[in-house]
């Protein structure tokens, strides 16, 4: 499949890899200097492959609340919630967004290829229409310290008027469209959520604003590396293997004061966790890729689920999962690097 | 990074986009600039011991981008007489001068005939459009 925007990353010429089906921008001239654009100036990212479902009246939020951990009656109207959908053993099916740009209308973000399931869940759970949109919509991803400085330019909407994540209905932008403050690259941001066939114009006018700015297209390899550097799970990576919100570290995302599919489950694991997601830096020569073993005392203790070289840090970083006596920071670890034991150690989450 | 099209002459390149410049006895190794282009920026390079001693198609070393790992093979059988020691600080070499600054190792070889039996710059060349 490919985004509404192809063309256009065609045209800026994209290499492109396959991710969940979809022909995607993984970089554009250097994963490296894309990365460092967001950082010290601004990118723009497709991220149409993301998945766009509307639930709209009065049953949309408690169907929400009844299946996810966040609960939706508690997001004001221009509000956003990062949450989780979860299995009745409390384990993570895919985490999302829930944004509420309009009184009555939420829309949330389940992963790329995940809008079927979550759909399906949902409805299956609560009885409740939810509108799969996502052929139908672009979300364009605009990062990074000099984003705020255009959006207005490129959007036409008031950047001061759009607090952190918050956001706002934008009709100007076409029906449907709005506009958040959130991202996955741990910049300042916005996320435009627009009709598919308004993409490629937003795009084009994000790059001639920010021209002499340098901002630049971005690809997938970049929001990798960014995302890595702060921590964030990626499904597919950090929730393969079936784990809860707390063992992934996402405990503060939890609303326990209301009841949610999995909730059960979840006090039941409060107590004892299996394992925990950690950060594991590398202090040896090499990089630590998605299925390296993690190594302690000479014994196998857990399995990168990410790895990366972190452009910012220049050092070896990675996300696994170890038992609870490994978690704390500073604590020495091994990394199997292809047959070499690389010295590394628990560190803390964000790496940067 | 430079565009991933430069076909050196009077070089010689294998099928799993490697050069060799014969010196003498001696092959110096390295990635061609279809490859760098291909890996993208390199971040790690992983060099072989001075003295290891290699058969022809035997791995030498990795090469990893932020995206992706590759083996480095040995286009010859010989010894490994000199490592390329500044990729390991600036691996950035292999993109910016894959075929200067950015050499690989260099092999003594056993038989300097066998460099004779890889494609030509023309050769690697046809084989590159080809694909």
């Amino acid at each position: 499949m490919r985004t509404p925007i192809y063309p256009l990353h065609a045209k800026l010429g994209a290499r492109f890899v396959d991710f969940a089906g979809y022909d995607m921008p993984v970089m554009f001239t250097s994963i490296l200097e894309e990365h460092e654009a967001v950082r010290n100036a601004a990118g723009v990212f497709d991220v149409s492959h993301m998945s766009n479902v509307w639930l709209r009246g009065p049953d949309a939020a408690a169907a929400l609340g009844k299946t996810m951990m966040c609960d939706a009656t508690k997001v004001p109207v221009g509000g956003t919630k990062y949450t989780a959908v979860l299995r009745d053993d409390g384990t993570i099916i895919d985490d999302l967004y829930v944004f509420r740009p309009t009184e009555k209308d939420y829309h949330i973000v389940p992963n790329a290829g995940m809008n079927k399931e979550v759909c399906d869940w949902i409805s299956s759970k609560t009885g409740t229409r939810v509108e799969d949109v996502t052929t139908e919509t672009c979300i364009i991803a605009f990062q990074g310290p000099k984003a705020k400085d255009m959006m207005g330019r490129v959007s036409g909407y008031d950047p001061a008027l759009i607090k952190p994540f918050r956001c706002v209905d934008a009709p100007r932008l076409g029906k449907g469209a709005f506009i958040s403050r959130t991202g996955y690259t741990g910049e300042d941001g916005f996320e435009l959520f627009v009709p598919a066939g308004s993409g490629i114009g937003i795009v084009e006018r994000i790059l001639e604003a920010g021209k002499s700015h340098g901002v630049r297209p971005c690809g997938l390899g970049a929001r990798d590396t960014l995302r890595l550097e702060k921590g964030y799970c990626l499904a597919g990576h950090e929730f393969a293997a079936g784990v809860t919100p707390l063992q992934a570290g996402l405990d503060r995302f939890v609303n326990w004061d209301h009841d949610f599919i999995g909730r059960k489950a979840l006090e039941r694991q409060k107590a004892a966790l299996p394992n925990r997601l950690v950060g594991v830096k590398v202090s040896g020569r090499g990089i630590p890729r998605q299925g390296c073993k993690i190594v302690a005392g000479g014994k196998v203790i857990g399995t990168l689920t990410s790895g990366t070289m972190s452009p910012t840090l220049k050092v070896g970083i990675g996300l696994g999962y170890v038992p609870p006596q490994h978690t704390a920071r500073g604590t020495k670890v091994d990394v199997m690097i292809r047959d070499s034991a690389v010295p590394a150690e628990i560190a803390e989450i964000p790496f940067l | 990074m430079s565009g991933g099209n430069e076909v050196r002459p009077g070089l010689k390149y294998t099928k799993e986009h490697e050069w060799l410049k014969v010196e003498g006895h001696n092959a110096r190794i390295g990635i061609t600039d279809h490859a760098q282009h291909a890996l993208t920026d390199v971040v790690f390079v992983e060099l072989p011991k001075k003295g290891k001693k290699v058969k022809t198609g035997e791995t030498l070393g990795v090469v990893e981008s932020v995206k992706s790992v590759s083996d480095i093979f040995s286009p010859v059988a010989g010894e490994v007489v000199e490592t390329n020691g500044p990729l390991e600080d600036d691996p950035g070499l292999i993109n910016q001068k894959p075929y200067d600054d950015g050499w690989y190792v260099v092999i003594k070889m056993n038989d300097p005939k066998e460099a004779d039996k890889l494609m030509t710059g023309d050769q690697y060349k046809a084989s590159l459009q080809s694909h």
